[in-house]
């Protein structure tokens, strides 16, 4: 089997002469390490054409290494194609970018697209972070290096991709409002149902609605996006914040009322419908509100 | 610190920071909004909801007849989604099962499977069970209709809030309750675990899913997919599933009823502990852990006999488990928390009992307090006594005394029950688990202590019975005492304080002694005898001077002077026990207090303006008692208000969540039960829904002829008001045979001058004037004006009369006297928009009615008039979707005569399908509402589509052998319609015929009479 096929001795050393001392003293006493090296390397150089130089690789996975924890384990679970794929990106290396832009940048759109409903913000996000990480900056090379080959690259550029968007949302000063569409767009993720309200109250009820979120605190309206937009369990949001889940639970029950409350009164001051009107209109979204709601609690753990 | 970078944050998903740095990275986390959304959005898939494969289904989306309107939730069958079903009018639950659920069987094995099982489960029809209503396929998926439940499933209650024990055995009781059910009928759910059990809106357990798992896959038997080391543990749904797998399920073995009860108990265990008993999150583990029985350690505050039941259950040898899921459901039943709380359904009862200031009576020894619990039953309630208890039933001679027995004895086996372990349990949390302190355990006794001397008086009155006290016991089980005080510690250390003059202590508990003497007096039908004792007692109540005894005896008169219909005594009553308990600061009675002034003024002096403002303040003050009990009572007499004010639809949730309760709690409520349905069949029948309401009183009918037999009186009313309904719904003959049923019974039972007897008259009237036989029609409605006048009071006969009146004066009209009909017409609108306001859909049916005399009188410039206002008020309810099929008719025909032809037919077609719909076919609604789309047609020019609805409706005219004005009414329409279409023959002979049948009605109707010569006129002869 290939598998077993010997490592050679250059590229072992060169690895180890990228390391520190003591981290290289560990790999040299780990038995298995001689085999995940090779098995590394031939995953690096499986990006054929666009693979960088096994020696430049070596040194560059060397240097990686030395920053983990434990040099050992790292290299185990070493993602050795997505850490190739990096360095030949930064280095500029005839096709890796393409790549990149296909296995990574091309598979942000969910998770970008979560955080704003503006057609044209992805690519906002994505035009900044390629500069962000593939341009080599005035005194270091290019961001990308820094991938350690720790979990996948996807999940990795997906980290910074997703605090830059954050940070320009921010920046265009929109958050509360985005947010509130967010949640407004898709009656099945919990926000607004409206197919039962009538159709000329409709965008009433849902500017209300978006007016409703929009005035909820920063971490109220969090609560709900985590929830209803990203979907995430009660049970991993508690991991989140470092809370049991039934006090996040308490949290959202609380949430919910608020926002129905500030809706109705929205609407009040909104329409000038008659009492009876009105409540026959609240009657419609309340319930519409609370079986999309309450049924995705339902849902989950 | 700052945030961690992307390597430390992909080493802390991986698990590949050292502890202390990890330490470091989540409390940043919990503090940084950003990094909490950067990790979100990252967070694997089994963390989110999947929405993921097929997506739910878009809001107006068509399953089968069925139209989607949203999204419910997920489980591990499939996506469930709540959808109108336009056929019943109702909302339900459809779930589209998963198709990798299913073997590589056909869709169709798969189909066939789960038809049969729905058929089984039809059988089924329990209180703890959702009804599956159908099964069909939808674009290669197969979906289920099930009822729609609006309080979620058990384990969403369970994790929203910590919850007492008490509240989550009672559910777990009511699920084992729907399980043995099932098991009885030998269906095994196979799937039991807290997400297939929903709860309405008021809390009712419903078992959903059931044998779904036999029809799909199995999931302890699945073959895990490929073998690979991820598959070895399973995650999510399955896992929630595995879980809840008895050993023999995780084998692959196909599992039997006792599975079900191992499942049971592994919810029970979770719900009880927070986590599931046994550890290990694959098969292989569970299985291990099972046979070990190595079940994690119970929280502190889980009872040791509990606990045994559970671990019973929870045996890995199915032998070992409880012999049946019945004998489980048993043994959890020896809670005594664990049931829903008695609903008094009349202001009766549980009024005085269980209010006394606690301590003043002797207290058990506290030694070998935690056993035997029943001996304090010992001459109480016992073999002996309830031997000669049902003996003095039987020697009143009444036809339902034994039934009245049972329900007796049902009510108070129930209850010494409830005694029995509420005493166990106030001692248990003392003596054995040191959860209370001693003082405590003395309030909980002494109270106890109490409520048995209540029931102690109860059963020796109960021995004097009488017809009276026959009549009354069917409504005991609603007036025990509630036992759920006497474990509700705040309350109990929050309670008034007794006198500290121990002379005037003496006084005070001999007081109460009589109080609670007169009490069972009430309890036993002995009212006037009992209200003799309570003013007595009363008056020496009020020279204690201890306000709170004053109020609790000003109440009790006020009680028993209602019960004797003595009201203005009761209000007079009522003031002064207000002001006492006031004084005194009793809460507790002071709630009570409110709510008997408003049922007095709302339900006895029709007063709604200011039992209103009662109830207000009853439910104010009765917020921080949080006494679910009472709150059901509030909501009764809510109820009652809401009917008075014609508030039929705000009525009908509250009347159908009290009969959830009071089904809920079986046969020692079987008289309240009963008389729901009757309540919920009018409101079905004032809200249109004949045929509903028809149901509803049929079952009302049996409930009641269950209890009392063929010929009481409570019997014949139920027959009286399901007459009624066949009569609107035009099944003539039907309604005279039961309605002539109950006019015999009830003079029998009542006399000739009584309020149901002049009622039962009255619809009588109604049937002979549908029928056309007027003579008899009008000598019904005089009688029963005559009977009506002699038996309502004078002050209140107005609303009372007005039906009745009307009905003499429509068969009179009939007859050709008009002028007298319109007045009485005019009279009638009048009355209803005082009482229901201006714009009562019921009312704009008066406008037309008023119009439409005006009409046959020729005065059709004043008949616009009314018309006009009646089609306005009309539609603006119609553009609220507030009219119903009747409505609608008169809508329409109203629209046709101010000439609007089109908007007219558009009307009545819907009106047509509502009334067909809800009314049935051969009601006289629909029938008028066929020969208006006859009149439509022929207004808009277009006589060869007049011909079929005219036939329809003479054919169903024909049915019921019905030979009134309608019937030449529609066959002079049919000959002009078939003149004009051609069929000129034809045409002539109905001509003819028509004209025979006009004789006798020819001076009420002058204008038809002369169109019906002049089509004749055009025949040759």
């Amino acid at each position: 089997m290939r598998t077993d096929s010997a490592l050679p001795e250059e590229i072992l050393e060169t690895v180890l002469r990228s390391m520190g001392t003591a981290a290289a003293g560990r790999l040299r006493a780990a038995p298995e390490a001689p085999r995940a090296l090779a098995l590394a390397l031939r995953e690096a150089a499986s990006l054929q054409c666009a693979a960088p130089e096994p020696l430049v690789f070596a040194r560059h996975l060397g240097a990686r290494l030395s920053e983990a924890e434990d040099p050992v384990v790292a290299l185990e679970r070493l993602h050795a194609r997505d850490l190739a794929l990096a360095l030949a990106c930064a280095q500029g290396t005839p096709g890796a970018a393409d790549l990149f832009e296909a296995q990574v940048l091309r598979k942000l759109h969910g998770s970008l697209a979560r955080l704003h409903s503006s057609p044209t913000f992805v690519d906002e996000v994505l035009q900044a972070l390629r500069g962000n990480l593939l341009m080599p900056r005035p005194d270091s090379p290019p961001r990308l290096l820094g991938y350690a080959g720790v979990g996948s690259l996807l999940h990795w550029v997906n980290i910074s991709a997703v605090r830059l968007a954050l940070r320009m949302r921010k920046a265009q000063g929109q958050e509360a409002r985005v947010d509130a569409e967010m949640l407004a767009a898709d009656p099945a993720q919990g926000g607004l149902e409206l197919g039962l309200v009538r159709e000329e109250a409709r965008s009433h009820v849902r500017a209300a609605f978006v007016q409703a979120v929009a005035s909820l605190d920063d971490e109220d309206r969090e609560l709900l996006r985590l929830h209803f937009v990203e979907h995430l369990s009660l049970a991993r949001m508690g991991e989140l914040y470092g809370v049991h889940k039934s006090t996040l639970s308490r949290r959202l029950s609380g949430v919910k009322a608020l926002l129905e409350t500030r809706t109705h009164e929205g609407l009040t001051e909104r329409l000038s419908l008659s009492q009876e009107e009105l409540d026959s209109m609240m009657r419609a979204v309340h319930g519409r509100l609370d079986v999309s709601l309450s049924g995705l609690l339902a849902a989950k753990e | 610190m700052s945030c961690p970078d992307e390597n430390d944050l992909a080493r802390h998903l991986e698990g590949q920071l050292s502890s202390e740095r990890e330490q470091q990275v989540r409390s940043h986390v919990a503090g940084c909004a950003e990094c909490r959304s950067v990790l979100a959005a990252l967070s694997p898939n089994e963390a989110r909801t999947s929405f993921a494969e097929v997506g739910p289904l878009a809001t107006g989306t068509r399953v089968g007849r069925y139209v989607v309107l949203g999204l419910l939730g997920e489980g591990g069958m499939g996506r469930v989604h709540v959808a109108y079903d336009p056929e019943l009018d109702r909302k339900v639950a459809l779930k589209l099962l998963k198709p990798e659920r299913f073997h590589e069987d056909s869709l169709a094995l798969a189909r066939q499977r789960l038809e049969r099982e729905a058929r089984t489960m039809a059988k089924l029809s329990h209180p703890h069970i959702a009804s599956l209503h159908d099964v069909g396929e939808y674009q290669g998926q197969l979906f289920l209709v099930m009822e729609f439940l609006e309080g979620g499933t058990l384990r969403r209650w369970l994790t929203e809030q910590p919850r007492p024990l008490r509240e989550v055995l009672e559910r777990f009781r009511q699920a084992a309750d729907g399980l043995a059910a099932s098991h009885a009928l030998g269906i095994v759910h196979r799937d039991f675990k807290p997400d297939n059990v929903l709860l309405t809106k008021g809390g009712l357990v419903r078992i959903t899913d059931f044998g779904l798992a036999n029809a799909t896959l199995v999931p302890g038997t699945a073959a895990p997919g490929p073998v690979s080391p991820a598959s070895l543990t399973v995650t999510g749904t399955l896992l929630g599933t595995l879980a809840y797998s008895a050993p023999e399920q995780l084998r692959g073995e196909r599992g039997d009823a006792r599975s079900d009860q191992f499942s049971f108990c592994v919810a029970l265990y979770e719900a009880l502990n927070g986590q599931r008993p046994f550890e290990g999150k694959t098969r292989e583990a569970l299985l291990e852990q099972v046979a070990r029985k190595a079940v994690r350690p119970e929280r502190a505050g889980v009872p040791a006999w509990l606990r045994a039941v559970v671990r019973r259950g929870l045996s890995a040898d199915p032998a070992e488990r409880f012999s049946s899921m019945e004998a489980l459901r048993a043994r959890l039943s020896r809670d005594p928390g664990a049931r829903w709380r008695t609903v008094s359904l009349v202001m009766l009862g549980a009024v005085l009992t269980g209010l006394a200031v606690f301590g003043l009576l002797s207290r058990q020894p506290p030694q070998a307090l935690c056993q035997g619990s029943e001996r304090h039953f010992a001459g109480v309630w016992d073999a002996e006594t309830r031997e000669a208890t049902r003996r003095a039933f039987l020697a009143t001679s009444a036809p339902d005394a034994e039934a009245s027995f049972s329900a007796v004895a049902a009510a108070l086996e129930r209850w010494k029950l409830d005694w029995t372990h509420a005493h166990q349990e106030a001692c248990e949390a003392t003596r054995v688990w040191g959860e209370q302190p001693d003082q405590v355990l003395g309030l909980r006794m002494a109270c106890l202590d109490e409520r048995l001397e209540e029931v102690t008086r109860v059963v020796a009155a109960l021995q004097e019975a009488d017809a009276r006290t026959v009549a009354r016991g069917f409504g005991l089980g609603g007036s025990l005492a509630s036992l759920r005080r006497c474990s509700d510690v705040r309350t109990l250390l929050e309670a008034v304080a007794p006198p500290e003059d121990p002379a005037v202590l003496v006084e005070v508990t001999a007081v109460r002694a009589e109080l609670a003497r007169a009490n069972a007096g009430l309890f036993a039908g002995h009212t006037p005898e009992a209200l003799k004792v309570a003013l007595a007692a009363r008056e020496r109540a009020v020279r204690t001077r201890y306000r709170p005894l004053e109020a609790e005896a000003y109440l009790l008169c006020a009680t028993l002077q209602e019960d004797a219909s003595a009201f203005e005594d009761a209000r007079a009553s009522l003031v002064q026990a207000g002001l006492a308990a006031e004084a005194g600061r009793h809460h507790a009675v002071l709630a009570r207090v409110l709510y008997a002034q408003a049922w007095l003024s709302g339900h006895d002096l029709g007063r709604t303006q200011e039992a209103w403002a009662y109830l207000n303040r009853a439910q104010a003050v009765a917020e921080p008692l949080r006494d679910p009990e009472f709150d059901a009572l509030l909501n009764y007499v809510r109820a009652e208000l809401f009917e008075q004010e014609g508030r039929f639809s705000e009525a009908e949730p509250l009347l159908r969540e009290a009969l959830d309760r009071v089904t809920a709690k079986g046969v020692s409520h079987a008289a309240a039960r009963a008389e729901l349905n009757g309540r919920l069949g009018l409101l079905a029948r004032h809200q249109g829904r004949l045929l509903e309401a028809k149901r509803w009183q049929e079952e009302a009918l049996r409930l009641q002829e269950d209890l009392h037999g063929p010929d009481h009186r409570d019997t014949a009313r139920a027959l009286v008001n399901l007459g009624g309904t066949l009569a609107h719904a035009g099944e003539l003959a039907r309604a005279e045979a039961v309605l002539q049923r109950a006019l015999a019974s009830l003079r029998r039972s009542l006399g000739e001058e009584h309020l149901v007897v002049a009622r039962t008259l009255s619809n009588l009237a109604v049937i002979y004037f549908e029928w056309g036989r007027g003579p008899e029609a009008l000598r019904a409605a005089e009688q029963s004006l005559a009977v009506a006048r002699k038996s309502v009071p004078p002050e209140g006969a107005d609303a009372v009369l007005m039906g009745m009146t009307s009905n003499r004066t429509g068969v009179l009209g009939e007859l050709g006297e008009r002028e007298a009909e319109l007045e009485q017409a005019r009279r009638s609108l009048a009355h209803r928009e005082r009482v229901y306001g201006a714009t009562h859909p019921e009312v704009a049916l008066d406008l037309h009615e008023v119009g439409r005399l005006l009409r046959l009188l020729g005065r059709t410039k004043e008949a616009q008039g009314f018309h006009a206002r009646g089609v306005v008020l009309q539609e603006s309810l119609l553009a609220r979707g507030e009219l119903e099929g009747e409505g609608l008719r008169w809508l329409a025909d109203a629209l046709l005569f101010l000439g609007r032809v089109e908007e007219a037919r558009g009307h009545a077609e819907r009106a047509l399908a509502r009334l067909e719909r809800d009314w049935g076919p051969v009601a006289p609604e629909r029938i008028k509402a066929l020969v208006l789309l006859g009149d439509i047609h022929l207004a808009g020019r277009a006589p060869a589509e007049a011909v079929a609805p005219l036939r329809t409706a003479l054919a169903a005219l024909a049915s019921e052998q019905v030979a009134s004005a309608r019937v030449p009414l529609a066959r002079r329409r049919l000959a002009q319609a078939l003149r004009l279409s051609g069929a000129s023959d034809e045409a002539c002979q109905e001509a003819r015929r028509a004209w025979l049948e006009w004789e006798p009605w020819r001076k009420a109707y002058p204008g038809e009479v002369a169109e019906a010569r002049a089509e004749k006129d055009r025949c040759p002869r």
